[in-house]
This record gives C-alpha cells, sequence and structure tokens, in this order.
C-alpha cells in the first residue's frame, strides 16, 4: 500500500516542492499582475499578503513575479509563465503538504533547521531535498530540469533515481526516467532559453512529445485501473453490508453491526474512490497543462502547411483524447473543471 | 401630517443605523452562521445530490477536497434522504447524529475551520474533517 503511494507520486502530475507539515503560505513579494486561481475555479488578482490554500493556484504572466513564505521554513519564488498549485498528498500515513508547478519555474530556499525535510518534483518526478536551495523549470511538453544550488536532491521519476549535490542538474522527460546528471557550475541556464529549447524541441518532434504524454497517461491508467478493480470490489461487499443493516429492526444490533462489519467495508470503499480519483485527476491535468497546450502550438504553427505528419499527429492525439475520455472522464464530475 | 411622519420616519432610520452600528461595532455579524447552519447546508447538499453545494461546505485546504465526488459520499451516506437527529458541539468541532430515512442512526465528528470574514459577512465554517467511528473518513 506505501509502495503504491510512492508510485503514484511519483508518476503523478505533480511537482511537490515542500513536503512540510502544513504552514500557511503567504505572498510577500509582488511584482506586475498576477493571479490567483481559487478553489471556486474563479480567477482573481493576486494580493499581497494573500494566504495561499491547499488546491489553489498562483499564476504569474510574462511580466509577474511572486513570493511566497511559509513562515521561517521556505522561501518560494515564483517567475514569469508559471502556474505553481499548493497540494497536500498521504505519504507514510501523513498528510503532507506539497507545492506543485505545472508549468514555468520555481526558485525554492528551505530552512533545514525549520524541521521536516522537503520534497520536490515535476510532471512525471519527485524528489527528496536535503539542503536548501533549489530550482525547478517545468517545461512546455511535460519534461522538468532540476538544479541544485546547494544542499542534496534525490530525483526519482518511472522508476529510476538520481542523487543530486550542489551545482548540479538532471533533465527528466514526461514519462521517462532521469537523465544524466551534469554539473552547472560556470554555466547560466534561465527558463525562458530552457523552456523555449523545449519548445522547439517540442514542435520539432511533436509527435514524440505525444508519444511521452501517452507513456504518463498509461501510468495513469494503470493507477486508475487497478483502484477502480479495488473500489468494485470493496463496493459490492459494502453495499452487501448495507442492506444487511437496513434490515435489522433491532437498533442496538443495527448499531453494533454499522461499527463493526458495514463500516471498516465503507472506509475500504471511501479510500479507493480517492485513490481512482486521485489519478483521474492527474490525467486531467496533464491533458490541460500539457497536451492541450501542445495541440494549440502545433496546430497554430501549421495553419497554413498540413502535411503528413501533422496529420499524423492529429491523428495520434485525437487518438489519445479518445482514449482519455473512454479511461478517466467517466470518473469525472462537473466541479473537476 | 407630511412633515409628522417624515419626522417618524427619519427617526426610525436613526434608530436602524444605530442599532446596525452597535451590532457591528461589538462584532456581531449580519450575515454570519453557526456550525449548525454549515452542517445543514451539508447534508441538505447530500440529500439534494448537489456536488457543488457539498464542496461549498468543505475546507478547501482538505487533501480530499478534489478527489471526494458525490459517489464518495453517498457510500457513507446511503441511506438518504437524513435529517439531523442529535448535535452538539465543543469549540469548532460537533459531533452529529445523522438519522437516515429508516431511521437509522449515522453518527459523525465534525471538526470545522472557522473561517473570519469581513464585518457585514461575518464568520463561516468550513469542513475540515470527519470522523465515524475514530477513524478519519476526510480530511
Amino acid at each position: 500500500m506505501k509502495r503504491s503511494i510512492l508510485i503514484w507520486i511519483t508518476i503523478l502530475f505533480i511537482i511537490p516542492v515542500g513536503l512540510l507539515l502544513a504552514q500557511n503560505t503567504t505572498v510577500t513579494y509582488i511584482e506586475g499582475d498576477p493571479r490567483i486561481k481559487n478553489n471556486r475555479g474563479t480567477i482573481e488578482s493576486l494580493d499581497y499578503g494573500a494566504q495561499l490554500a491547499t488546491g489553489e493556484s498562483v499564476i504569474t504572466g510574462k511580466k509577474d513575479l511572486v513570493e511566497l513564505d511559509q513562515g521561517n521554513s521556505a522561501t518560494i519564488r515564483i517567475k514569469p509563465n508559471t502556474v505553481f498549485t499548493i497540494r497536500e498528498i498521504e505519504q507514510g500515513g501523513q498528510k503532507e503538504q506539497v507545492l506543485s508547478t505545472i508549468t514555468g519555474s520555481v526558485s525554492m530556499r528551505f530552512n533545514r533547521l525549520a524541521g521536516k525535510e522537503p520534497k520536490i518534483g515535476t510532471v512525471s518526478t519527485i524528489a527528496g531535498i536535503r539542503g536548501t536551495e533549489v530550482t525547478i523549470f517545468a517545461g512546455p511538453d511535460g519534461s522538468s530540469l532540476f538544479i541544485v544550488e546547494s544542499g542534496l536532491v534525490s530525483v526519482s521519476a518511472a522508476g529510476q533515481t538520481v542523487e543530486l549535490g550542489a551545482q548540479e542538474a538532471v533533465e527528466v522527460p514526461a514519462g521517462g526516467p532521469p537523465g544524466e546528471k551534469f554539473s552547472v557550475i560556470g554555466r547560466e541556464l534561465d527558463f525562458s532559453t530552457w523552456s523555449q529549447g523545449k519548445a522547439e524541441e517540442l514542435l520539432a518532434d511533436p509527435l514524440s512529445s505525444l508519444d511521452r504524454s501517452a507513456a504518463l497517461l498509461a501510468q495513469f491508467k494503470a493507477g486508475l485501473e487497478e483502484w477502480v478493480g479495488k473500489y468494485e470490489k470493496a463496493r459490492v461487499e459494502s453495499e452487501a453490508a448495507a442492506e444487511q443493516m437496513k434490515s435489522m429492526t433491532d437498533k442496538e444490533a443495527q448499531n453494533k453491526y454499522r461499527d463493526e462489519v458495514w463500516f471498516p467495508l465503507a472506509l475500504q470503499t471511501g479510500n479507493a474512490i480517492l485513490n481512482y480519483r486521485y489519478y483521474t485527476l492527474s490525467a486531467l491535468s496533464l491533458r490541460r497543462f500539457v497536451l492541450g497546450p501542445l495541440y494549440m502550438q502545433v496546430r497554430t504553427r501549421n495553419i497554413l502547411h498540413q502535411d503528413g505528419s501533422y496529420q499524423e499527429f492529429m491523428n495520434r492525439y485525437q487518438e489519445i483524447i479518445k482514449d482519455f475520455q473512454t479511461t478517466f472522464e467517466p470518473y469525472t464530475n462537473s466541479t473537476d473543471y | 401630517m407630511n412633515k409628522k411622519n417624515t419626522l417618524k420616519t427619519s427617526t426610525a432610520l436613526r434608530w436602524i443605523a444605530l442599532l446596525l452600528a452597535a451590532a457591528l461595532f461589538a462584532g456581531c455579524s449580519l450575515t454570519g452562521e453557526t456550525i449548525r447552519d454549515r452542517i445543514d447546508k451539508f447534508i441538505t447538499a447530500i440529500n439534494n445530490q448537489d456536488p457543488q453545494g457539498i464542496k461549498d461546505c468543505l475546507d478547501p485546504s482538505a487533501a480530499s477536497y478534489n478527489t471526494a465526488d458525490l459517489n464518495f459520499w453517498n457510500h457513507y451516506f446511503n441511506n438518504r434522504p437524513y435529517t439531523i437527529a442529535s448535535f452538539s458541539q465543543s469549540g469548532n468541532t460537533a459531533t452529529v447524529h445523522f438519522s437516515g430515512s429508516n431511521g437509522s442512526d449515522l453518527p459523525m465528528v465534525f471538526e470545522m475551520t472557522e473561517n473570519q470574514g469581513t464585518l457585514l459577512s461575518g464568520t463561516t465554517y468550513s469542513i475540515r474533517r470527519i470522523t465515524l467511528n475514530s477513524q478519519t473518513i476526510f480530511e
């Protein structure tokens, strides 16, 4: 169970930045006109001093910059053209806050003395931090780049782990394992250059980008199917117990049956629902933040010239979307959109 | 006659304004809610099968805020409609016994987040954690 939770997190569409115990995250600096997408799905201007709740996203435009503080534990700098979200996950039986970058670039400085060691990640990756300063770039193709300025970072994706020390970096493609780590001493890496490079790579070979996203969706699908299977089994037993409970006329016996038989089964079913929904929402994020923009870029670039490879891309894209609709959409609802 | 009525209206309006100001100054809210109000809204949303209404009652900082869908809630509240049979409160924690359509008892403990509003909107509450039989079902 614990292992499978770790695997999900690894493959999920999350960029965990700081696995800190629930802390207030406060906006301490703003440049430009950044936005906040709140949990009701509305987008509003982000104000200085605002508190970010779990599930809310900060969205920066090309001239925006936002700095967040988590007390004395962490400082998070959200750079232009970034979507940054706070989530919470369960790991090792404990709820932990996860700061997730969907796209763009975020730098973080963690205070080693503040207690719990944080974790960071990207679209396809999770990483544990034992150090202080790290920058994450999340590319338009779902790939990511970790650059460690000081401390140690352990980056895991697709079942493989790379340990990074100070002044080291690694790139992780969407759906794939981390690449070879490399030194960043004397090299200046800025997000706009890296992102532009990724966008060019993506557009140079959009089919490969689609395949990487499809690989990630396949991982989500496997997780979804595993938990839907567990859900179906638990549901049948739980519903049978519920019917049995309803038919009981002796209130005392009914309450005893509720506590000893029905409730443990109901809890299993409820947890299975939360688990398969987690995969569903991750797939939805991938579709929104990687596949959607990729489709738009390819379409815009080829509006006047649509050759065979463009058609191949569109066919493959439609195939993936159809698979998404068949696999994941039945588990979404109106409040997810 | 008209002058007399105008005077009366004006005096009444002054009194109303004074009472409102006093209420606001004393920290009373005009539109705030109690924990009981919020749990009433929650169970009404469950009974009405209203997913957005349910979500509106939950604390967005709960880990399962997005993942807990209508199917999840229906699984625990499987004997709808429910009414509140008993309610007790200690601080921001409420112990509620829901009564199902056949009179079955569903006891739950709600830990609530207090949301400070403005003077006009008042305090509101959202559900941060629900336990059943000492086990957490939502947080």
